[in-house]
C-alpha cells in the first residue's frame, strides 16, 4: 500500500497504458495479427515505462532490467496459450 | 511437502525473503518449459490430430440457420442455399489451403469472384466471409456480426443466394477448419434456380427455401469485372456430402487444454506476487526494489485480455 501510494503517479499511468492496449485489442476483435501486435506493443510499453520511473527514482540496475524482461516474456508467452496465436 | 510448497510461495529465511517461484531462475525455468510446451504441443496437433486438436461442432445447416435468423432479426429476407455458391466456397477452402493463405485474395492475385464465375454462377452481387478456428456455426455467425464489415455482407438486401464450405486442413502451419461464406444475387435468375439446394429436411424453421427476390440495382463494388448475360445451364445440383459438417472430437481439446494452463499460470503468478507484497510489508522486510504491483497490473491487462479475446479469427 505504502509503494502504490508513494508512487502513485506511475501506478496510473501503467494503468491507463493497460486500459488502452485492452480497448484496442478489443477493438480489433477477431483479427489476431493486430491483437498480437497490440498484445506486444502494450508489453513493450509497458517495460520502457517502468525502466524509466526506475531510472528517474535512481533504481535503475541490470537486476530490474532482468526482471521486468523476464516478466514481459512470461506474459507474453502466456498470452500464446490464452489466445491461440 | 508442505515445506517446499511454503518455500515456493511463501517469503522466509530458506528463500532470500522472496517466494522461490519469483526468482530469477525459477522464472527463466517457468518461461523455458512453457515454450517447450507450445512446441511439443504444436508437434502432437500435427501428428496426431485424434489425440490433440481443436474440438469443432460446425455444419453449414447451423451456419445457414443462424444466418437467415440474424437476417430476419433485421428485417431481411431470407437466403436460399445454392450449390454453386457452396461449390465457388469449397473450391476456395482447398485453394487456401493449397497455396498456404489466410486472405480475400491469394498470394497470386486470385480474388473471391473467380471461384464464383468458374462455379457457374452469373452474378449481380458477390461477397464474401471468411472464418477459422471456431469451435460452432453459432459462433462464427456472432463474430461476423461483431465486426461491421461482415455484418454487412451478411444483412446486405443485395444478396439473395448464399452458398457455404466448411473445410479441416493445415492452414499457415497448424491445423485448423475454415469457414468460407460466399454470398450473391444473380444476374440471370434461371441460373441461380438450376443451383438452389431444398434444406428443409436437413435444418430448422428459419431457413426457408423461397426464390430470390428481384435485385433492380447493378452492382458497383463487388463485382470488379463486367461480364455478359450467360444462358442458363441446367446442371444437377451438386450434394454437400463432406462439406456439410464438421465434427472434430479430438481427445484433448488443444484450445481448453492451452487456454487452461495460460489461466493457470497467471492466476499462480497473480496470488504470487500479491502474497509476496503483503507479507512483506507485514515483517517490514526492507527490500531495494519492489515491483510487485506493476507485475501484477500486467498480468491481469493478459488475463483480461484472454478473457475477452476469441479463439476463432475472421476476415
Amino acid at each position: 500500500m505504502k509503494d502504490i501510494k508513494k508512487h502513485l503517479l506511475y501506478y496510473s499511468i501503467s494503468v491507463f497504458i493497460f486500459a488502452i492496449g485492452l480497448w484496442l485489442i478489443i477493438l480489433n476483435g477477431y483479427d489476431h495479427k493486430m491483437q498480437s501486435l497490440f498484445i506486444i506493443m502494450t508489453a513493450t510499453f509497458y517495460f520502457v515505462w517502468s525502466l524509466l520511473h526506475h531510472y528517474v527514482h535512481h533504481e535503475f540496475h541490470p537486476r530490474v532490467v532482468f526482471e521486468y524482461m523476464l516478466i514481459v516474456t512470461l506474459g507474453t508467452v502466456l498470452s500464446f496459450f490464452l489466445f491461440g496465436f | 511437502m508442505k515445506d517446499f510448497l511454503h518455500h515456493l510461495f511463501i517469503p522466509r529465511e530458506s528463500n532470500n525473503h522472496r517466494s522461490k517461484l519469483l526468482h530469477y531462475e525459477v522464472l527463466l525455468l517457468v518461461i523455458a518449459v512453457l515454450i517447450s510446451g507450445l512446441i511439443t504441443m504444436a508437434g502432437v496437433q500435427r501428428e496426431y490430430p485424434a489425440v490433440l486438436g481443436d474440438a469443432t461442432r460446425i455444419s453449414v445447416a447451423e451456419l445457414m440457420m443462424q444466418t437467415n435468423l440474424k437476417r430476419q432479426e433485421n428485417g431481411l429476407a431470407p437466403l436460399t442455399l445454392n450449390a454453386k455458391l457452396s461449390q465457388a466456397a469449397t473450391q476456395k477452402a482447398r485453394d487456401m489451403f493449397a497455396k498456404d493463405y489466410w486472405a480475400h485474395v491469394s498470394p497470386d492475385g486470385t480474388t473471391p469472384w473467380v471461384f464464383i464465375k468458374d462455379s457457374g454462377y452469373e452474378y449481380l452481387y458477390a461477397g464474401e466471409n471468411l472464418a477459422r478456428g471456431f469451435t460452432t456455426g453459432t459462433d462464427v455467425v456472432n463474430a461476423w456480426m461483431a465486426s461491421p464489415t461482415h455484418r454487412e455482407n451478411l444483412l446486405s438486401p443485395n444478396y439473395t443466394d448464399i452458398g457455404f464450405a466448411v473445410e479441416t486442413g493445415s492452414l499457415t502451419g497448424s491445423e485448423t477448419v475454415l469457414v468460407v461464406q460466399e454470398f450473391g444475387s444473380p444476374y440471370n435468375q434461371q441460373a441461380a434456380d438450376a443451383g438452389d439446394v431444398a434444406m428443409a429436411v436437413s435444418t430448422p424453421a428459419p431457413i426457408v427455401v423461397v426464390p430470390p427476390g428481384s435485385v433492380s440495382e447493378p452492382s458497383d463494388n463487388l463485382s470488379p469485372t463486367p461480364f455478359a448475360i450467360a444462358q442458363a445451364q441446367v446442371n444437377e445440383p451438386p450434394t454437400f456430402e463432406g462439406v456439410a459438417s464438421i465434427q472434430n472430437n479430438p481427445l484433448i481439446d488443444d484450445g481448453i487444454i492451452k487456454r487452461n494452463i495460460g489461466f493457470f499460470f497467471l492466476m499462480l503468478f497473480i496470488v504470487v506476487l500479491l502474497l509476496d507484497a503483503i507479507i512483506v510489508e507485514r515483517r517490514k522486510i526492507v527490500r531495494v526494489f519492489s515491483h510487485n504491483v506493476d507485475h501484477v497490473l500486467f498480468f491481469m491487462f493478459i488475463l483480461l485480455a484472454g478473457m475477452l479475446i476469441s479463439r476463432g479469427v475472421i476476415v
